[in-house]
């Protein structure tokens, strides 16, 4: 949609605004089989899944409830361990047991999100006053998840890797609300899963380019011999507004993504490098 | 002059359109396409037959394939042993391996699934369409398809120890093929198979023992006694005939070490084991061959955890370790379980060839080359060219010393065969007086456990003897009801079985039932 809002003497201001809305169903597979490995870098776990009936891009885990409370010590300790005669502890993270087996495994993945946005799309203006013109580019996209497996190594492994600020806030008997397991020991069996906690809301608000420009007027044209004369400067990706808990760019695709960035990769955070703000600055000369 | 290079441009053009318009329908078209190799006209001349063999080889290198983060295939079949624990919690497949709770989504499942059937279809290949290259040297392509058929057989070993029933693929398959969705086979017809392949293979002519790394009649006829050895227990229970069978197919191999000690024979010390350089010769009847100009040895999850013990520095996983229970169930004076000497290892060297440093617990030495990650004063070469065990003289011995036993207590050479195991761990052996038949059931059992351990050979022992190793009494629990060391969970009837993989049952509506428990 495009519309000139004011066009009078030496003041325009034209509006562009564009919104698209994309929905996609598998409906049928050569074999009928899950897809996993398509897209995601499937690291720790699959990560994505393409399934009939479902939306291409579905992010494929389990469900992180938070951690384990002390008064939840024996129910803990009822759920199958995996480490050396241990048992699951206070402290550790706590997942939806989905068939209700006391067991974490493949059985209780599902679903947990999609990269696709619910609609996108950009809102530009250009104005000009005299000899001045400016332009903002704004680019929005919501209800795209992200998984953000940055914290597979960021939060997971907090005695092995460098961690997040938000490892300050893990488990401790102090503070027991927490979605981020207790800060042990590397060898203290560390569990780590594409989980609900990984998946945030994408939604986002870009500020694609601004634009200053300047054409300086015919009398001092005139006097350097030219005829036409603009400086300008810009700034790219100048803004970004996302949720607080999104690590750096929501439209980053991972690394390890197999065919990189695709449709069955959209979203997933796997220590994307953001894109860079970008300041030019130029003339325009027409001798 | 423009308008003449005009003219018979135009004038060429017309002919060729002209041309190609009267002969376009005929056979003039039909292409040979001679760098696009299909299954039907690649396999034409002897090379053919001996390359597609070596892809045949080249797949059984599956069960190094990574199963995810920190972790390899091979661990599906040492996980539930009990005997391995793990130092890190960051494979949840893994973990569900550790803690008895897989199912038919546990990727390590599906990998060894498909891992075996890949190894079947390029042996049906192979046998499908070498006989029919000609000219081919009779005995050489004797020899292939006797190997084609060894290694057909080795892997559905694995399927129906690991299944049960399962699908029986002897010809190449398309999405054409009649039976592209198979219904699972009976154990039964799968094991008929097994040693009709074996049997073929132990008359292929193939030479006793091959430092090439294929296969070999000594390998042939170690499987085999392998396979008959596991028919006599369970499932399928064929008792005292089995177990003749089991013996005398290990007496011919045992017959051929005594008549040619150099070729085959135990190696005098367990150095010799993980000695990149002895691959494939003496003890070593068969391996799965390894070279980094291919792949590298696929073992390093059986390094400490972030503890520096290679030129690597600290970066081992530490996904399979010892328990210690196991550890400490070697008997006191137990060469096998000094450090260094046998197969642990408590201290070892900073980065491979520094200063010595303590462990703090007991790792696994069987499979650490030397030669490539380092030793004292010697840094490694970073290159580990060593292969992985499948069937050493070692267990022949002990196959022989089982068997024998159960058709008439212990004789003098199953004596020896099991003496011989423990006189290498520099342990005493009571005089064979002093054994009775359950009593020497249970010492052999027992060397299977602390010689074979962490080689993938446990697992199956537990299946078919459904007994497990008892750490603390050094007896033997039945396996359901068996608490492993490893999760403190407890084995559990359907854990006899494997569950066939959730894909592979959602591609082929016939594999059903799902095995029970799953």
């Amino acid at each position: 949609m495009n519309t000139v809002n004011v066009e009078k003497g030496n003041f325009t201001w034209n509006t562009s605004f564009m919104i698209s809305a994309n929905k996609n169903k598998v409906l049928s597979l050569a074999t009928p089989a899950d897809i996993f490995g398509v897209g995601g870098p499937n690291f720790t776990n699959q990560t994505n899944i393409i399934r009939v009936g479902e939306p291409v891009g579905s992010f494929w885990g389990l469900v992180r409830l938070g951690t384990w409370s002390e008064a939840e010590r024996a129910e803990a300790a009822e759920f199958v361990s995996y480490r050396n005669g241990l048992t699951m502890l206070p402290g550790d993270i706590k997942y939806l047991d989905v068939n209700g087996d006391n067991a974490i495994n493949d059985s209780d993945r599902m679903i947990i999100g999609n990269g696709n946005p619910d609609f996108w799309g950009s809102f530009n203006n250009s104005f000009r006053y005299k000899n001045w013109d400016m332009t903002v580019e704004l680019q929005y996209s919501v209800g795209n998840d992200i998984l953000d497996m940055t914290l597979h190594p960021s939060e997971d492994r907090q005695a092995l890797a460098n961690s997040y600020r938000s490892v300050l806030t893990a488990w401790t008997p102090e503070n027991q609300n927490s979605p981020i397991a207790e800060i042990r020991d590397t060898r203290a069996g560390y569990v780590t899963n594409v989980d609900s906690h990984w998946v945030k809301d994408g939604s986002f608000l870009l500020g694609r380019n601004l634009l200053f420009g300047y054409t300086f007027p015919d009398e001092v044209l005139r006097k350097i011999k030219l005829s036409r004369l603009r400086a300008y400067g810009t700034v790219q990706n100048f803004f970004l507004l996302t949720g607080d808990d999104v690590n750096g760019d929501p439209e980053v695709t991972p690394i390890r993504g197999g065919d990189g960035s695709n449709v069955f990769s959209q979203g997933m955070n796997w220590h994307g490098y953001p894109k860079p703000t970008t300041f030019l600055f130029g003339l325009q000369i027409t001798l | 002059m423009k308008y003449t290079i005009f003219y018979k441009t135009c004038s060429l053009l017309f002919m060729a359109a002209f041309m190609t318009g009267i002969v376009g329908c005929s056979d003039f078209l039909i292409e040979e396409d001679p760098s696009n190799l299909t299954p039907e006209s690649y396999y034409s001349i002897p090379d053919h037959a001996e390359a597609a063999l070596a892809a045949v080889y080249a797949d059984t290198r599956f069960i190094g394939g990574a199963g995810g983060i920190f972790s390899s295939t091979w661990q599906l079949v040492e996980a539930p042993t009990g005997t391995s624990t793990t130092e890190t919690a960051q494979n949840s497949d893994l973990n569900n391996l550790y803690g008895l709770v897989y199912d038919g989504r546990t990727q390590h499942i599906i990998n060894y699934w498909n891992g075996l059937y890949r190894v079947i279809a390029n042996a049906n290949l192979v046998l499908d369409r070498v006989p029919a290259i000609t000219p081919m040297d009779a005995n050489q392509k004797k020899k292939v398809l006797g190997e084609a058929q060894f290694l057909r057989a080795w892997a559905y070993f694995y399927l129906v120890r690991l299944w049960g029933d399962v699908p029986l693929i002897l010809l190449p398959q398309t999405a054409s093929s009649e039976n592209f969705q198979p219904a699972p086979a009976s154990k039964e017809a799968v094991y008929a198979l097994i040693i009709e392949d074996l049997k073929d293979a132990e008359l292929a002519g193939l030479p006793w023992m091959n430092v090439s790394g294929r296969t070999s009649l000594a390998a042939t006829k170690s499987l085999l006694a392998q396979v008959y050895l596991t028919m006599a227990g369970f499932p399928l229970s064929k008792g005292t005939d089995f177990y003749k069978l089991a013996a005398e197919k290990s007496e011919e191999v045992i017959n051929y070490s005594i008549g040619n000690p150099l070729s085959l024979n135990l190696f005098p010390n367990y150095a010799n084991l993980r000695d990149e350089k002895l691959g494939n010769r003496v003890e070593h009847i068969f391996q799965i061959q390894y070279n980094v100009v291919v792949a590298g040895n696929p073992m390093n999850n059986m390094f400490p955890n972030f503890k520096p013990v290679t030129f690597a520095g600290p970066s081992g996983t530490g996904s399979t370790v010892p328990t210690t229970a196991f550890y400490k169930s070697y008997e006191a004076g137990d060469l096998r379980a000094v450090n260094q000497q046998g197969f642990f290892y408590t201290t070892y060297f900073t980065n491979g060839s520094g200063a010595p440093f303590d462990l703090g617990a007991p790792y696994i030495f069987k499979h650490f080359n030397q030669t490539a990650l380092g030793t004292s004063g010697i840094p490694g070469t970073r290159i580990n060219n060593l292969n992985v065990p499948l069937i050493r003289f070692a267990e022949v011995l002990l196959i022989y010393a089982e068997a024998q036993n159960e058709l008439s207590g212990p004789n003098a050479l199953a004596y020896e065969s099991m003496k011989k195991i423990r006189d290498r761990a520099t342990l005493t052996t009571p005089p064979i007086g002093q054994f009775n038949k359950e009593t020497f059931r249970q010492a052999v059992w027992k060397e299977r456990w602390h010689e074979l351990c962490y080689e993938q050979i446990t697992w199956f022992d537990m299946l078919r003897l459904r007994k497990a190793f008892n750490e603390d009494t050094k007896g033997f629990d039945e396996f359901v009801g068996h608490r492993n060391k490893s999760s403190d969970q407890i084995l559990q009837s359907r854990h006899l079985l494997m569950p066939y993989p959730l894909p592979e049952m959602q591609n082929n509506p016939n594999l059903i039932p799902q095995n029970p428990g799953y």
